[in-house]
């Protein structure tokens, strides 16, 4: 069983990865296309928040700082010490994953509402220096002419710029596509299902023989790399950081995309920065009203659809029995092709 | 010396409104167990109903400052009931979600209504003090004076009357509590009114000191769910304790340390005692 | 094979498990009784690591484990049931295995991300130990079903094959069938009977004296944290202080 559905639904995402390719090629508002690598940006770090609340079950609220880490670091390597982008994108998103794993030392052996505070506390200490540490980040005025990055030389293809919005987007695609696919892998692996495990049940994932506590530091860790790799890619493309980055509204915002589009789906993540930031951009007198509107959406979401848009989309399928039934059905099964 | 002193002064008087902010969390986080992340915006709209009551109604400050307090009671327990009742029975990290789209959705209101600007609430009661050499103005001593009789009054209402009993019983065992005919909705509901109830006057009464903001609520509440998770939940003389040795903290390492990195510290200070005792100061070691 | 040496435990003043001693041999079947509140949990709490003694010591095969994390007990090879039912029920039948079967495994987060020819063939080898499993436990029709539409007796099942599934050499299993019907618990211990006949060293707490005298090859009796008595079920059917200790409770076998 399932074969075709596999295949329908390889079919599905390769229809969808045209469509996204094709947007530069139809869409010509500079506009439209920035805001669409802003989704892309903030869709990764919602992704990467997915992985520890979402299939690990902790509520970190301490993303934006990992968010901040990557552009600041990008921002202070690029500016200060001139090193070329690419290197300072990955040392940044090094950086940030180093620091989650130092501060998720401490901070993991909380559990639930205390992990959420002591990681916001964290978030808002970044926040904090960032605005007053002026001589290494530039305090409240931020650091400014962060360099795009020096274009690629493909070989055959010649060398590829980044001076046009297009280019920016197939970046940020590019970006997001390679976090789709390692926490595809991740989630469809039995490492992944051990972080379901912590989820689901830590005294039995536990009793099963799996560290919970190494589960957590690692999910927290890679979380934190791929945060800090948003955080950088935005760094360049804004050409500007300021302590804005860490602000803990950033972070609201990702725990309202994550959860309205679904936590602990794949897909929850990328749906729900781009539902929402649509939905916000159609209607700009709206644009006043949608913390309201999504603040409250939020505690709806919560009582009676915690697994979001995403969820209830699967949960319909379900229900009706489709063809479409098997694309729910994710799990290790799949891990063999 | 002059300088210490004041310095202190301005502790006692921070660390007035934390105790009573923080009392009032330690009631729903520690005996309800509702993660209330939203109740530093329940301050914060306290503080903006007694502006709009003062600047829009002319009503006077003390008017003001009752008639926001009874609606913040109504603002509890209407969020109480919409928010975080649906979620008794799942995991707390849920109401914690909750909370946050409550707080988005408050401070959104007030950013919508009155703008992102600071207002100011004007001051009644100006004039200054001189108190052994220690000069203040009336305010700041009533916000000292204020709180102390809003702990007194608490600590009486808990120990002294039938419903804090009440509220103390659910705190230790609701099941018990239901089996013994105590209404667990109806305790629930009374005691997030008192809390909301608590911050607005907390916040009235500090708020034509400083400017008030849409996001002033944001931090008042993140310190008091440090100074509860320190103090021990739902151990309202931990809370209050808490709250003035904050306030002092603050007040005496912004002066003689570094201004900017005053809030550091707290933050700072939590993580660092979670990483000791992960449950909490008082928090028991549960296997 | 499991060897339990003056196990002590004391919450605040209250002594819970008070020097008891016991092993378990190779391929037998050990089972804890006693009046509700003896301790028999407690003590398998502190054999998988759950707690930590407060004196005594277990030993698995002469190496001492007191004092262990409990994944590193389940890793070294004692496997437990919970009370409660316990599976992970937000994963597919088939999954709660492979997850359980994870510790023998040694891929990385680079093997996970690279599936590198290691993760492929230690995947490969957790399936098949899992498929193993649940044709020995019976569900292998419900291999991808999501633990909610298991039954009652199923969900017991399948604790019982995620503790199979981590290769244990001893299996602790607290009351396997509470909570089920009559001819529910006849499955259970059906599955009881055939881990022995495979050599399985099991353990189990157990109320139904039925089940305790057809299939436990020893027993041990607890009651206020003390060993009373340990021996065969006729043994310690026929011993005074088991008797008055379960007269005086409320279970009359």
């Amino acid at each position: 069983m399932g074969a075709s559905g596999l295949i329908l639904r390889k079919c599905m995402y390769l229809f969808l990865l045209l469509i996204a390719v094709l947007v530069p090629q139809v869409v010509t508002s500079r506009y439209i296309l920035q805001i669409l690598i802003i989704c892309y940006i903030f869709a990764v770090a919602t992704s990467s928040l997915n992985l520890l609340l979402g299939y690990t079950g902790q509520v970190s609220l301490a993303h934006a700082g990992f968010f901040a880490i990557g552009a600041y670091g990008v921002a202070i390597m690029t500016t200060r010490s001139g090193l070329n982008f690419w290197w300072a994108l990955l040392l940044a998103a090094a950086v940030s994953a180093l620091v989650g794993f130092l501060v998720g030392i401490p901070m993991l052996r909380t559990r639930g509402s205390y992990f959420a505070i002591a990681s916001l506390c964290f978030g808002v200490i970044v926040g904090i220096v960032a605005g007053s540490w002026s001589s290494f980040t530039g305090g409240y005025l931020g650091i400014l002419g962060v360099p795009l990055p020096p274009p690629l030389n493909l070989p055959g293809m010649g060398a590829l710029g980044f001076q046009s919005k297009a280019a920016q987007y197939y970046l940020a695609l590019a970006l997001l596509l390679l976090t789709l696919f390692v926490m595809h892998r991740l989630v469809n692996s039995p490492l992944g299902l051990s972080f379901m495990a912590v989820r689901n049940n830590e005294l039995l994932a536990g009793a099963v023989g799996i560290n919970t506590f190494a589960v957590k530091l690692l999910s927290f860790t890679v979380a934190s790399f791929f945060a800090g790799l948003a955080g950088g890619l935005y760094a360049s493309f804004m050409r500007t950081v300021s302590p804005e980055v860490a602000s803990i509204h950033l972070m609201f915002n990702w725990v309202v995309y994550l959860l309205l589009g679904g936590a602990g789906t794949l897909a929850g993540p990328v749906v729900g920065t781009l539902a929402i930031t649509a939905l916000t951009e159609v209607t700009q007198s709206f644009k006043d009203y949608s913390l309201l509107v999504f603040g409250a959406l939020l505690v709806v979401a919560m009582i009676y659809c915690p697994r979001g848009l995403v969820g209830a989309w699967e949960a319909m399928q379900r229900r009706l029995g489709t063809p479409l039934k098997r694309f729910r059905q994710v799990g290790v099964r799949d891990a063999k092709g | 010396m002059d300088v210490f002193l004041q310095q202190v002064f301005n502790g006692i008087m921070l660390g007035s409104t934390y105790a009573v902010v923080a009392a009032g969390l330690t009631l729903v986080f520690g005996i309800l167990h509702v993660p209330n992340f939203a109740h530093g915006h329940f301050y914060m709209i306290g503080a903006y109903v007694t502006f709009f009551l003062v600047t829009s109604w002319k009503l006077g400050f003390w008017p003001a400052v009752l008639l926001s307090c009874l609606v913040l009671a109504l603002l509890g327990v209407v969020v109480e009931r919409l928010a975080f009742r649906p979620m008794r029975g799942q995991p707390q990290v849920n109401a914690f979600i909750s909370a946050i789209g409550v707080l988005m959705f408050l401070e959104a209101l007030v950013t919508l209504v009155w703008g992102p600007e600071g207002h100011r609430i004007p001051n009644p009661y100006p004039a200054t003090v001189n108190l052994w050499g220690l000069v203040t103005t009336q305010q700041r001593l009533l916000v000292i004076v204020t709180a102390a009789l809003l702990i007194f009054l608490l600590n009486l209402f808990i120990k002294k009357t039938l419903l804090g009993a009440t509220i103390e019983a659910v705190a230790q065992n609701r099941e018990g509590a239901m089996l013994v005919g105590i209404n667990v909705d109806r305790v629930s509901s009374i005691t997030f009114a008192l809390s909301a109830a608590t911050a607005a006057i907390a916040a009235s009464v500090v708020a034509p000191i400083f400017i008030i903001t849409p996001t002033m609520g944001a931090l008042v509440g993140m310190k008091a769910f440090i100074i509860v998770i320190l103090g021990g939940l739902g151990n309202i003389p931990g809370a209050i304790w808490g709250g003035y040795i904050l306030g002092l903290v603050e007040a005496l390492g912004g002066g003689y340390i570094s201004a900017d990195y005053k809030d550091v510290f707290a933050f700072g200070l939590l993580i660092l005692v979670l990483a000791l005792r992960p449950a909490g100061l008082f928090g028991k070691e549960s296997s | 094979m499991l060897r339990v040496e003056g196990l002590t435990k004391k919450f605040g003043g209250l002594l819970a498990v008070n020097k008891v001693s016991f092993t378990a041999h190779k391929g037998e079947v050990l089972a804890l009784i006693g009046p509700n509140g003896a301790g028999k949990t407690t003590v398998f709490n502190l054999i998988s690591g759950a707690l930590r003694p407060t004196a005594g010591q277990v030993y698995l095969e002469g190496k001492p484990i007191g004092g262990k994390k409990p994944y590193q007990v389940a890793k070294m090879g004692i496997a437990r049931t919970f009370q409660t039912t316990t599976v992970f029920d937000q994963l597919k039948v088939l999954d709660n295995l492979l997850v359980a079967h994870k510790l023998r495994t040694s891929s990385g987060l680079v093997d996970t991300i690279l599936r590198t020819r290691r993760w492929k063939k230690e995947l490969e080898e957790s399936r098949a130990r899992a498929m193993e499993v649940l044709d020995f436990i019976g569900l292998k029709e419900k291999a991808l079903a999501p633990v909610q539409v298991l039954t009652q007796e199923e969900r017991k099942r399948l604790a019982i094959g995620v503790a199979l599934a981590t290769g244990p050499k001893v299996l602790l299993l607290d009351e396997p069938t509470a909570g089920l019907l009559q001819e529910e618990t006849e499955g259970i211990f059906g599955l009881i009977k055939s881990l022995k006949q495979r050599g399985m060293t099991v353990c189990v707490i157990e109320h139904k004296m039925r089940m305790v005298m057809n299939l436990a090859d020893r027993v041990v009796v607890l009651n206020y944290g003390h060993k009373i008595a340990e021996g065969t079920p006729e043994e310690v059917s026929r011993n005074e202080l088991v008797i008055q200790a379960y007269l005086g409770g409320e279970h009359v076998a």
